[in-house]
C-alpha cells in the first residue's frame, strides 16, 4: 500500500457534489470575463465546456483550480475552497503548453502527478510503479524510456493523461484533449475516457461538438455567462445563442479554426 | 596547448593560473546544472541581466572600500550581492508585474551595467580595470576569493540536485507543478539565486560579458546529445569542463583574454554541433517516415 497516501477522506455518494460555483464572477483589469456564472458537477458526471475563444473557457478553468480568484460569487471543490480541493483533481493541460524540445522521458512526465508525496528531490521505486501501471492503464508502458517530444500527438495525450491519473482524482479535467489528434485515435480516446469514468467525474473542454454529444451527459456552454444543457437537448438554437452565429463549421470539422468567432 | 601545461606547474609563476583552473573547473560543475535550467526553462535573458547587474556590485564595493574606508569589502562581495538582489527583483518582476517582461529585464540589465561604470569611476580607485571586470582577468582570482568560490560551488551543486525533482517540474510545467503542492515561487526564486551565484563563481575569469555564454552553451550543446535533463547535466559539466581547460589552454601561451578565448570555443563546438545535426537530419531525411 502507498505510505505516502492522503488520509482517507469521507466516502463520497455517487450523488455528491464535487464541485459548485454560485454567481462567480471575474474580470482582468475591469475587463469582464465571467458573469454570474453558477452551476454544479457531481461525481462521476462526465461534462464538456464549450465556447468560442476568448468566450472564457480559460479562465473558467483557472478558476475551478484556483490559479485565479473570483471577483465575486463562491465556488466550492470537493466542499472545500478550490486550492485545498484541487490535489483530488487530475488536470491535463493543452498540448501548446509544451516546449517541443524538452529533453524528458515518458516515465518522468507522469512521475509529475506525485510531487505532492516527495519534499525533496527524488521519487521512490514506489512512485515509479504507480507512475508504470498508469502508463499501462492508457496502453503506454512500452514508451516509459522514450523521449517524451518524440511521440506522436496523441501518444502524448495519453501520456498526460496517464499523469493526471497517477494523481488518483476524483474528477479528470482535460483542457483541448482532441487538438491536433487524427479521427481513428480519437476513436480509442473516447472508449477509454468512457472506462475512466466508471471512477471519476469527467470534465472537459472541446471545440468538437460531434464528439462531446457522443459522450458526455451535459455541456456547459461559456460566452461571458454560462449554460447548461443535457447532451440530449442540445440543439442547433442552444449553440448558435453561444457562438452567435452557425456552428455547423465547427461540428463538422473541428480543425476549422474558430477564430472567426471571436466575440 | 604544451606551454600551458609548462605555466601550470610552475612553482611559482602559475600559481595564479592553477587557483584560476581549480574555480573553473569547480565552477563547471555548477555551470552544467545550472545551465541545463536556464536552458529547459529558456531565462538565459533572466540569467544575462543577473551577470549585468553584478557590475552594479562591483562598483559599490570599489566606491565602499575607496571613499568609506570599509577595506574589508571586497568586489567579489558586492558582485554577490547585486547578484543576488537583482536575481530576486526579476524573480519579482517576471512572476508579479504587469509590465513587458523583455522589456524590464532589459531595464535592469542596464541599471546594474551603468551604476556599476558610475560608481567605479566615482570611487577614483587608480588600480581599477574596469575591462577586467567585463572582460575576464585570471589574476583576479585572489587567494582568499578561492575558498569563497569552492564553497559557494558546493552549495549550488548540493541544492541543485536536492531539489532536482521539483527543478524539472518547474521547467517542464510550472503550472502543474502549483497544482500538485509544490511552491513554485519559492523554488522559482531558488533557481534564480542559484544561477546568480554560479555567474559570480566565474564571473572573474570570463569577465561579466561572456560569463552568460559559458552558462547556456555548454548546455544547448548537451541538449543535442541528451534525452534527459540529468544525462543533460553530465554532458554540459563535462563539456563546460573541456570549454575553460581549452580556452585558458590557447590564450595563455598567446596572451589573449581568457574569457574571450574560452567563450569563442564554446561557441565554436555548439555552432559544429548544430550544423552536424542540420547536415545529417538533410542527409538522412529521404528514410526517415514522416512524423504524426
Amino acid at each position: 500500500m502507498i505510505a505516502s497516501a492522503p488520509p482517507a477522506t469521507a466516502t463520497t455518494p455517487d450523488t455528491d457534489t464535487i464541485l459548485r460555483l454560485s454567481g462567480v464572477s471575474f474580470a482582468y483589469d475591469n475587463v469582464p470575463v465571467l458573469r454570474d456564472v453558477s452551476f454544479s458537477i457531481h461525481a462521476r458526471e462526465s461534462v464538456c465546456i464549450v465556447g468560442p475563444n476568448g468566450g472564457g473557457k480559460s479562465t473558467l478553468l483557472k478558476l475551478i483550480l484556483g490559479l485565479l480568484k473570483p471577483d465575486s460569487g463562491e465556488i466550492e471543490l470537493f466542499g472545500c475552497r478550490p486550492k485545498a480541493g484541487r490535489n483530488r483533481i487530475g488536470y491535463m493541460p493543452q498540448m501548446v503548453h509544451f516546449d517541443p524540445m524538452f529533453p524528458i522521458s515518458v516515465r518522468d512526465v507522469v512521475l509529475m502527478g506525485k510531487l505532492d508525496c516527495i519534499s525533496t528531490g527524488w521519487f521512490s521505486g514506489n512512485h515509479k510503479k504507480l507512475a508504470m501501471e498508469a502508463l499501462a492503464e492508457l496502453d503506454m508502458a512500452d514508451y516509459a524510456d522514450r523521449r517524451f517530444s518524440n511521440l506522436s500527438g496523441g501518444q502524448r495525450q495519453r501520456v498526460l493523461i496517464a499523469r493526471a491519473l497517477v494523481c488518483d482524482p476524483d474528477l479528470l479535467l482535460l483542457d483541448e484533449p482532441t487538438a491536433n489528434v487524427d479521427q481513428a485515435v480519437e476513436e480509442d480516446f473516447y472508449a477509454t475516457l468512457e472506462k475512466l469514468n466508471d471512477r471519476m467525474a469527467i470534465m472537459l473542454v472541446s471545440h468538437d461538438l460531434g464528439f462531446v454529444s457522443r459522450f458526455v451527459k451535459s455541456v456547459i456552454c461559456v460566452n461571458r455567462t454560462v449554460h447548461v444543457h443535457p447532451t440530449a437537448d442540445l440543439t442547433g438554437r442552444d449553440i448558435r445563442e453561444v457562438y452567435g452565429e452557425d456552428m455547423a463549421a465547427i461540428r463538422h470539422d473541428h480543425r476549422c479554426s474558430s477564430e472567426g468567432h471571436d466575440h | 596547448m604544451g606551454d600551458f601545461f609548462q605555466l601550470l606547474s610552475d612553482p611559482h609563476g602559475g600559481i595564479f593560473l592553477r587557483q584560476a583552473l581549480v574555480v573553473a573547473l569547480a565552477a563547471s560543475v555548477a555551470f552544467g546544472i545550472m545551465g541545463t535550467y536556464v536552458v529547459a526553462k529558456r531565462i538565459s535573458s533572466l540569467a544575462g541581466a543577473i551577470a549585468h547587474s553584478a557590475l552594479g556590485g562591483i562598483g559599490a564595493a570599489h566606491y565602499v572600500q575607496e571613499r568609506m574606508s570599509i577595506t574589508w569589502i571586497e568586489p567579489l562581495h558586492g558582485a554577490l550581492i547585486a547578484a543576488l538582489f537583482s536575481a530576486f527583483l526579476i524573480g519579482f518582476v517576471t512572476l508579479y508585474a504587469r509590465e513587458r517582461e523583455d522589456t524590464i529585464i532589459s531595464a535592469i540589465w542596464v541599471t546594474g551595467m551603468s551604476m556599476g561604470l558610475i560608481l567605479l569611476k566615482l570611487s577614483g580607485a587608480k588600480s581599477v580595470d574596469m575591462m577586467s571586470y567585463i572582460l575576464g582577468d585570471i589574476l583576479l582570482v585572489s587567494p582568499s576569493d578561492l575558498w569563497l568560490l569552492l564553497a559557494l560551488d558546493a552549495v549550488v551543486v548540493a541544492l541543485a540536485l536536492i531539489f532536482y525533482s521539483k527543478f524539472v517540474a518547474i521547467c517542464f510545467d510550472q503550472e502543474f507543478a502549483e497544482l500538485r503542492g509544490v511552491r513554485v515561487r519559492v523554488y522559482y526564486f531558488l533557481m534564480l539565486a542559484l544561477v546568480a551565484i554560479s555567474i559570480i563563481l566565474l564571473m572573474n575569469l570570463v569577465g561579466i560579458v561572456l560569463v552568460i555564454a559559458l552558462l547556456v552553451l555548454p548546455a544547448a550543446f548537451a541538449a543535442r546529445f541528451a534525452n534527459r535533463l540529468h544525462t543533460m547535466m553530465t554532458l554540459s559539466i563535462l563539456a563546460c569542463m573541456a570549454f575553460v581547460t581549452v580556452g585558458m589552454g590557447v590564450s595563455v601561451p598567446y596572451d589573449i583574454p581568457a574569457g574571450a578565448c574560452i567563450a569563442a570555443v564554446a561557441a565554436a563546438a555548439y555552432f559544429i554541433v548544430l550544423v552536424g545535426h542540420s547536415l545529417k537530419r538533410r542527409i538522412s531525411r529521404p528514410h526517415v517516415s514522416p512524423k504524426l
